[in-house]
């Protein structure tokens, strides 16, 4: 099985797919589909050991531009820009590279043994969520709102409703009815997701990191890239064990639903993450807790996709559908009986992951000291050139122009929200999660005759409002605990300050 | 007055959502229809803030008096902002007539000379940058995008 082929496969496909994921436009999947012709002459071993590899670095690899430029490569690493962004901006891109890649390895690695262990029973479990917990599943996610601004609820509602609103564009899940198109042919599957994203993320941060560099004050962050920083963002991601276990988990089990992706494990692990939190208001604008949360869960949904396709030959998302068809081009049937017939295979293809997790940090480490020198580049010349990418990385998902037109509108909407401090996150929020929240609540209601007694007595769908309760409250409850202990300090001040007047006065 | 106006524009587009979607079946209206409920609540709580905000700053506003020079500088800004959003939807419409190739190399070049780049750094850049990104997108990766000359 294992031949100096194996070795030299394991650091060539994390290399592919750290460049396939770094791409804007470009996803896992088509970076698999464009070396699948590859993996036909390969023995089966080898062309799992190249796919795979290449799909782990893929995850990885979307994060790098979303630090470095503000342009996420894929959209699970859309959840880069709200910490990672922030610290490269602040002159820290070493280490925010490095804990990315730190978190990275660990979340890979972490998920792989996962799968390799408890496979079986976890797929037993995922076989029972059904459309009202997926419903649920979907609320969570949503819940996430609460978390990202207690102080402006009310506009962050309406960003999220906003996203929601967005996501049913197009024809609706049940009927096939088309819902404010406009007549666009483009919008007809709904708005489309990676326009959508660049425009509302990346399009805002261009225009305002240009009206900053455009203002006569203004004084650019000091850069500091060398080796030593990359060390100290290694050391850096360690001080995090709660966001390292909290986002491999959850990456994990987000992966294994079939339709979630890295996108939402992501927003999950974030939200988790702010929750726990000590300090939640340093997030969004540069906490280390935030990137290692975010990374660890993006990259653990690759053990946990795997989980589903390999026990139940279920894929859940476009790169595992791609991964399951070249199984079954070498003769291997994913399902229940693979984890008992080719355990041998399964066993050694989780030991080329996790030697393949370890070179993903090494070619990482290496690949982000090269590109962490993007940001010494001058705005004015950074920016027409981003805006050029990101055109690109719009038009490149569907190859349609209308998509660069609703990236531009998106981008938009974006830098309006943006100037009067309406959270754009939340309504990138509404868009993933709407459709999925819509699809799973009319199958649940279909299910039960239009009665939705279903979705608040199934066992895990009780389990699931437990987990949103706690979601909703918690965060409100650490808001308000934050604000009076603000108000115990402002007063103790006053007191100080009268006290030293009254000093004053007496000398 | 900016956010009462983009308010507003939501409130209209809920408005046209709802005329829209008025003739669908009952299945594929309900979901929107709970969100739009939410959203004009919603809206009509931040249009109350919005114009009580704006009301205010009014009252506070002949008191004040912004200083002409600071407000001639950010002017200067925002049209240089605004002619880049409006140059790259231009440069997006021009990819199919005149190719990908060239509306990128003018795309650059313009947006750079507008930012006051050097003329010659701006010139290399648009040029260097458009081969690099037609070689990766185009001459490796087979994107289907439209060109001039297809160099495979």
């Amino acid at each position: 099985m294992w031949s100096w082929l194996t070795l030299l496969l394991i650091p060539f496909g994390i290399a592919a797919g750290i460049i396939f994921g770094a791409l804007p436009g470009f996803s896992a999947s088509t970076g698999i589909v464009l070396f699948m012709p590859l993996s036909f002459v390969l023995d089966p071993f080898n062309a799992l050991v190249l796919l795979l590899n290449l799909y782990v670095g893929a995850v990885y690899g979307g994060a790098i531009p979303a630090i470095l430029i503000g342009l996420p490569g894929a959209a699970g690493a859309a959840a880069q820009l709200f910490d990672g962004y922030p610290m490269a901006k602040k002159g820290r891109p070493m280490e925010a590279l490095a804990i990315n890649t730190t978190s990275a390895v660990i979340g890979t690695l972490i998920s792989v043994l996962i799968f390799l262990f408890v496979a079986p029973a976890l797929s037993s479990v995922a076989l029972k969520f059904g459309p009202p917990e997926m419903f649920w599943v979907a609320v969570w996610g949503l819940t996430a709102i609460v978390a990202m601004d207690p102080k402006n609820l009310t506009k962050g509602m309406l960003a999220g409703l906003i996203g929601l609103i967005l996501g049913t564009i197009g024809a609706d899940p049940m009927t096939g009815s088309v819902r404010m198109t406009g007549g666009l042919l483009e919008l007809y599957q709904g708005v489309p997701f990676v326009p959508a994203l660049t425009g509302l993320f990346c399009f805002p941060e261009v225009v305002n990191n240009l009206k900053f560099s455009l203002s006569p004050h203004a004084e650019p962050p000091k850069i500091i890239v060398n080796t030593k920083k990359l060390l100290e963002g290694i050391k850096m991601t360690f001080k995090y064990p709660k966001d390292i276990i909290s986002g491999s988990l959850i990456g994990t089990v987000v992966g294994i639903l079939p339709g979630a992706g890295a996108s939402v494990a992501a927003f999950l692990a974030y939200n988790q993450s702010r929750m726990m939190s000590k300090h939640p208001e340093k997030y969004g604008e540069g906490a280390p807790e935030g990137v290692v949360s975010t990374a660890t869960a993006e990259n653990a949904t690759v053990g946990g996709a795997m989980v589903p396709m390999m026990t139940l030959g279920v894929p859940g998302s476009a790169a595992t559908a791609i991964l399951m068809a070249v199984l079954m081009f070498h003769g291997l049937r994913p399902g229940p009986s693979l984890f008992m017939e080719q355990w041998s295979l399964i066993s050694n293809l989780v030991i080329t992951l996790l030697i393949g997790s370890v070179a993903m940090g090494i070619i990482g480490l290496l690949f982000s000291r090269l590109c962490s020198e993007i940001v010494r580049v001058d705005m004015k010349v950074l920016a027409p050139l981003t805006l050029v990418m990101i055109a690109l990385s719009a038009y490149c998902s569907n190859f349609s122009i209308t998509d660069i037109y609703i990236m531009l509108v998106c981008g938009l909407i974006g830098l309006v929200m943006k100037k009067f401090k309406y959270s754009v996150t939340a309504l990138v929020l509404g868009i993933i999660l709407g459709p999925i929240a819509e699809t799973n609540l009319l199958q649940a209601l279909r299910m039960n005759a239009n009665n939705s007694f279903n979705l608040f007595t199934r066992p895990l769908c009780m389990v699931m409002i437990a987990v949103c309760l706690v979601s909703l409250i918690v965060p409100y409850w650490n808001h308000k605990r934050s604000e009076k202990k603000l108000s115990e300090i402002d007063a103790k001040k006053k007191a100080l300050a009268g006290m030293s007047d009254e000093e004053e006065d007496l000398n | 007055m900016g956010e009462i106006l983009f308010l507003l524009g939501w409130l209209a587009f809920v408005a046209a959502y709802f005329i829209s979607t008025a003739s669908l079946p009952h299945e594929a209206k309900s979901f929107p229809y709970v969100i739009l409920a939410l959203m004009v609540l919603c809206i009509i709580v931040l249009l109350y803030r919005a114009v009580q905000k704006y009301l205010q700053e009014r009252r506070a506003a002949p008191q004040e008096g912004a200083p002409q020079g600071k407000k001639a500088g950010v002017n200067h800004t925002l049209i240089v902002l605004a002619f880049i959003i409006v140059l790259s939807a231009v440069y997006v419409s021009l990819w199919k007539p005149i190719g990908f190739e060239l509306s990128t190399v003018l795309y650059l070049l313009i947006s750079m000379l507008v930012l006051k780049v050097k003329p010659l750094k701006a010139v290399i850049i648009a040029v260097a940058g458009m081969i690099c990104l037609y070689i990766v997108f185009i001459t490796l990766l087979k994107m289907n995008i439209p060109v001039l000359f297809w160099i495979g």
